[in-house]
């Protein structure tokens, strides 16, 4: 099975279970063409899909509703403005029926597919106006968003607000093995250090903290008498914006976002400068460290990304 | 949970297996044999049972992904056989004898158990025939047996395939004769790649293969699946669903466009008194978002300390006032943004005669909402 195949798959099977996604993943026909970002080296192939999925809008992952498991989300163009036209990334579901009525319905204007890493084809249209794309979304059957990363960012809460977090103590000593670490910034260093339990639990124990058992991390983060359990990425940059570190550079003229890969954005954010392209981000590596760069993102909406991860952009 | 010799495991379901299980001394188990004990749900207590020996036979399984234990070796298909290493020398000479050729050992440094060989790709060619009584290689000597595979394409469950991606039919085992296939009763032939098709074998509904003569057939179906998915509120922020790339907002709010303004005029008003909005002051020279009403006017932040040499008025829409009794709290912000921008001797950008019109009725609505509120 390929990765355009998977999708057709899971589109017939419209929701189900974290392992059974796994087990028809693993019938993958893939090169092993790992991942080479300092999160991502190690991943598995089954994790590299399953994040890839994620960030393009085409399944949802323990999220309400699918909460132990993953559920296909229904066909959709995302509509993003650039400089003198609108492109649209079909996002969701797909069947070979489905593609043929978008075909159809597009009356001409070409359907791109590329090909891409881990993932399904990415296939766009582009048109002058978002009106045509919405015409067209009407008549293939399948639902459109207007300026679809403007609308996700500006409805995602600040990267300050932790109030949507849970507050929990962290793990202590219940006989489980942990793996702790801290994650350290330093002048330009910032990396995870390995911490004993008890530095952790230790009273003026200050900043975020990975606690990992059987490859299953999870991330809490100590501020004054407060430990919240939250995602890795939303603690990494509540961290920089309380040390007012930048990290997100912004050309203009290329009209990308590069950041470093240890600080890849919170789900949907990432998955708003993913939709002005369709792509996912491209890696490299500048001065020994990875690097992911977002391609096609309006200057507005690299703004918007800035206001929500409390950053400003380089 | 489960229990094998007093150690507690846990045992967890998949759709139609359970999940591996992991032991230190996989090598020992495998050898002298593992025996599972528990309890289900309504209480009945169950067994699993691996007899130990050593030498075993893994090949693909077309409802699990890796290699699982199979029976016996099957003419034409690629197995894993696991040996103990006394057994290798004799375990090779069976394999030779079926014509396998071509398979790599795995030794312990590629993650075998401690006195134990695999062999990957094995994949023999010739039935061999069993000793008299028990044969201790019994799973290594393939029968002659004629086969039906159907692999590849899209199983959608169970022998059901996706329409558009039919399953390759093939056929394994050793025939004595030429074997005729038939696919839905008409006779089937061979592509290039060794697989059995007929006209029609791709196409919706139920399908059947068979083997003329011989004891052997399968079946499978072909569907299209339901072109219907549902839209539903995976993440919830403020009045916002949020699924893939769709954001729901309440029914008023949900057609508005992002709107795009300068980042000199921060400063958003409306047609009606009260409609009053304030952006972010962001990186970048434009700001874009979503305004809850139709802008009309853009001022600068602050209208009173802005620089009036270079800080304009911006116009976005032609749209009357629209004057309502019910003044709320905000209208006064409102009101004075208007009146501060005035005071200040703030120029319209592009100024039509029509703009100036417009922008000295929104004066006066502005002073006489503010005087009748003191």
């Amino acid at each position: 099975m390929t990765p355009n195949e998977l999708l057709l798959w899971l589109s017939a099977r419209k929701e189900g279970s974290w392992r059974q996604f796994r087990a028809a993943v693993e019938t993958l026909d893939l090169a092993n063409s790992a991942d080479e970002t300092e999160q991502n080296a190690s991943l598995p192939l089954h994790l590299r899909v399953h994040f890839n999925l994620e960030r393009l809008g085409h399944l949802e992952f323990g999220a309400a509703a699918c909460e132990k498991g993953w559920r296909v989300v229904p066909p959709a163009l995302a509509l993003s403005q650039h400089n003198g036209h609108v492109t649209g990334v079909l996002c969701g579901a797909r069947t070979p029926k489905l593609l043929e009525r978008i075909e159809q319905a597009a009356n001409g204007l070409p359907l791109e597919r590329t090909s891409y890493t881990d993932c399904p084809d990415v296939l766009r249209l582009q048109a002058p106006d978002a009106e045509t794309l919405i015409v067209l979304a009407g008549r293939a059957g399948i639902l459109c968003q207007i300026d679809a990363p403007e609308a996700l960012l500006s409805r995602l809460p600040s990267i300050a607000s932790l109030n949507g977090f849970r507050r929990e103590a962290l793990p202590a000593f219940g006989g489980q093995e942990w793996e702790v670490q801290q994650f350290v910034i330093d002048r330009k260093v910032m990396k995870w250090r390995t911490i004993t339990l008890q530095e952790a639990n230790a009273s003026g124990a200050q900043g975020l903290f990975r606690f990992t058992h059987f490859q299953m991390p999870r991330y809490f983060l100590r501020e004054g008498r407060e430990t919240i359990a939250l995602p890795d990425a939303i603690g990494k940059y509540y961290i920089l914006f309380r040390r007012q570190r930048r990290v997100l550079k912004y050309d203009r003229k290329e009209r990308s976002l590069t950041l470093p890969a240890i600080f890849r954005p919170p789900l949907l954010t990432e998955r708003a400068l993913i939709l002005c392209s369709g792509f996912p981000p491209s890696i490299s590596v500048a001065r020994g460290r990875p690097t992911l760069t977002y391609r096609d993102i309006p200057e507005e909406v690299a703004g918007i990304t800035a206001e929500v991860l409390r950053q400003v952009l380089l | 949970m489960v229990k094998a010799g007093g150690m507690p495991l846990q045992l967890v379901a998949q759709e139609k297996w359970y999940e591996d299980l992991r032991f230190e001394n996989i090598g020992e188990r495998l050898q002298q044999g593992l025996r599972l004990a528990g309890f289900l749900a309504d209480h009945r207590r169950v067994q699993w049972q691996l007899s130990g020996r050593g030498l075993y036979v893994l090949a693909g399984h077309p409802r699990a992904s890796g290699f699982v234990s199979a029976t016996r070796l099957v003419l034409g298909r690629s197995h894993v056989v696991l040996c103990v290493a006394g057994l290798l020398q004799q375990v090779e000479s069976v394999l030779n004898e079926a014509g396998c050729q071509g398979y790599t050992k795995l030794d312990e440094s590629q993650g075998m158990p401690p006195g134990w060989v695999g062999l990957r790709g094995v994949s023999p060619e010739k039935a061999i025939s069993l000793d008299a009584g028990s044969d201790p290689f019994y799973a290594i000597k393939p029968a002659p047996d004629i086969e039906i595979e159907l692999d590849g394409g899209v199983r959608w469950h169970d022998s059901v395939w996706l329409a558009g991606y039919p399953p390759r039919i093939k056929l394994f085992g050793q025939a004595t004769g030429e074997v005729k296939v038939l696919i839905d009763g008409r006779e089937a032939w061979h592509t290039e790649d060794g697989c059995f098709v007929v006209d029609g074998y791709d196409l919706s509904g139920e399908h059947s293969v068979y083997c003329e003569g011989l004891s052997c057939s399968r079946s499978y179906s072909i569907e299209e699946p339901a072109d219907s998915w549902q839209q539903w509120p995976a993440y919830h922020f403020g009045e916002a669903d949020i699924c893939g790339p769709l954001v729901q907002l309440p029914h008023e709010t949900a057609s508005r466009r992002a709107f795009t303004v300068p980042m000199s005029n921060l400063l958003l008003l409306g047609a009606e008194p009260g409609q009053i909005f304030r952006c972010s002051s962001r990186s970048g020279a434009h700001w874009k978002g979503f305004v809850p009403f139709d802008v009309v006017w853009a001022l600068p932040a602050q209208p009173l300390i802005c620089d009036k040499k270079s800080a304009r008025i911006l116009r976005f829409s032609d749209a009357p006032l629209a004057v309502s009794k019910r003044h709320a709290r905000p209208a006064l912000s409102w009101c004075s943004a208007i009146l501060d921008a005035s005071r200040k001797g703030l120029r319209i950008a592009n100024a039509a005669p029509d703009s100036t019109a417009r922008w000295i009725e929104y004066k006066k609505a502005a002073r006489n909402i503010w005087r009748g509120r003191r």
